[in-house]
């Protein structure tokens, strides 16, 4: 599929992974959407799944939040004391 | 926005509180001991912790309406006063989660019960040399009887079901210890018609840190039966509190954003304790909340990231991995 991927997928994904504007836009409003980046019935298809087909609720959620951990979560318990 | 460094308990109080409770500890023999051990065991964030962690607000506080009430005139109370409020306090908390941690069963040690205890009375006692008044005497026992009442109540919930928006009142009664070290700054400089928005800066904040926690808890809760308040939510309702999350969890997260929901609930209350704050005015105490709030929206973009590319990339892979006929 890699091999296969248009442009236009590419930019789509790109930019909803890194806007959460536009992955939001992609829930909510997905023609409008995948019609400004020009996507084709296979693409759409394509996109429409991944945001919504089942199998990708596999995932491992204890995996998926000690990535959160990683990304500085905000903690306000405090009982041992800081090193200075 | 106001800035702030990335600690913002000073290095001295820091080491006066540390100062006072190996003190305190000495004199207690092996059961002191074992407290420091706890102390020390417990997980420290920021610098050299996690890199999210921010100095509690029920420690700076104080010191800010302090300085607020002085107004910059010459210091009146006697030296030790701040020292003292904060060690009070400290030993009120530190009561409290060692009673949570017993009950939990992350601290095993049963003669750390009695020292929960020890340190209440050193907190009365410290309070009392500087606020001694039955008014002050009436609410530190009745923030302790709230506190301890409320975890009671939070944890019945999350155990029956799910703690839903009910709860929330009660995240904040959870933490009504926590008002004790500037409730006793406000009276002792006879400022008490600051305390209504003091508290709804503290309740906010205190709602607003406790759905964090629950995020940050999600699985461990879970797994051990609690439905804390962000499962709850994400759940829908609340089900099935054993093994594994379930799809529904999964889905909440991965395709609706439930965590950033519920980011956008955090932000409402920091929103929320902004405002009570910049009423006051108290211009720390609205920089603090703002701070929380840009440590949350720098969360929620690396959630974005880690989601979509889950969804997206994750799709892309799984076909690459199927046979070319059928994709």
């Amino acid at each position: 599929m890699s091999d296969e991927i248009s442009p236009q997928l590419a930019e789509i994904l790109k930019d909803a992974i890194h806007d959460e504007k536009v992955f939001r836009r992609l829930q909510t409003e997905f023609d409008k959407v995948t019609s400004e980046y020009d996507l084709d019935e296979k693409d759409k298809t394509f996109l429409r799944n991944a945001m919504e087909r089942p199998a990708a609720f596999d995932v491992d959620l204890i995996t998926f939040l000690n990535a959160l951990h990683k990304v500085g979560f905000v903690k306000l318990s405090w009982v041992g004391f800081r090193r200075h | 926005m106001g800035r702030f460094p990335s600690s913002l308990i000073t290095p001295a109080a820091c080491r006066s509180l540390e100062r006072r409770l190996a003190g305190w500890a000495r004199r207690r023999g092996p059961a002191g001991a074992q407290l420091l051990e706890y102390v020390h065991a417990a997980p420290r964030f920021g610098p050299g912790g996690s890199p999210g962690g921010i100095d509690p607000y029920w420690l700076l506080l104080p010191g800010w309406v302090e300085v607020h009430v002085r107004g910059g005139a010459h210091i009146t109370r006697r030296r030790p006063f701040l020292s003292d409020i904060l060690w009070a306090q400290y030993c009120v908390f530190l009561f409290v989660r060692l009673h949570d941690d017993l009950l939990d069963g992350d601290c095993q040690t049963s003669s750390m019960s009695v020292v929960g205890c020890g340190l209440l009375m050193e907190a009365e006692r410290t309070f009392a040399r500087q606020v001694d008044t039955p008014v002050f005497r009436t609410l530190f026992r009745d923030a302790i009887d709230t506190t301890c009442e409320a975890g009671l109540r939070i944890d019945a919930l999350q155990r029956n079901g799910g703690a839903r928006r009910e709860v929330l009142p009660a995240y904040a009664a959870a933490a009504a210890i926590f008002k004790l070290g500037t409730a006793a700054v406000c009276m002792a400089y006879r400022r008490t018609t600051m305390t209504p928005l003091l508290y709804r800066f503290c309740d906010e904040i205190a709602i607003a840190a406790q759905i964090m926690d629950d995020i940050h808890d999600l699985d461990i809760d879970v797994k051990s039966g609690r439905i804390n308040y962000a499962a709850a939510c994400l759940r829908n309702g609340g089900v099935d509190a054993s093994g594994a999350a379930p799809d529904d969890m999964a889905k909440a997260i991965l395709r609706d954003d439930g965590i950033g929901a519920l980011a956008d609930e955090v932000e409402r209350h920091l929103r929320q304790a902004m405002r009570a704050a910049a009423k006051l005015p108290l211009p720390p105490a609205v920089a603090y909340a703002e701070h929380v709030r840009d440590e949350l929206n720098a969360f929620r973009k690396s959630l974005h990231h880690a989601r979509a590319k889950h969804l997206l990339l994750g799709h892309l892979e799984r076909i690459a991995r199927r046979p070319i006929a059928e994709r």
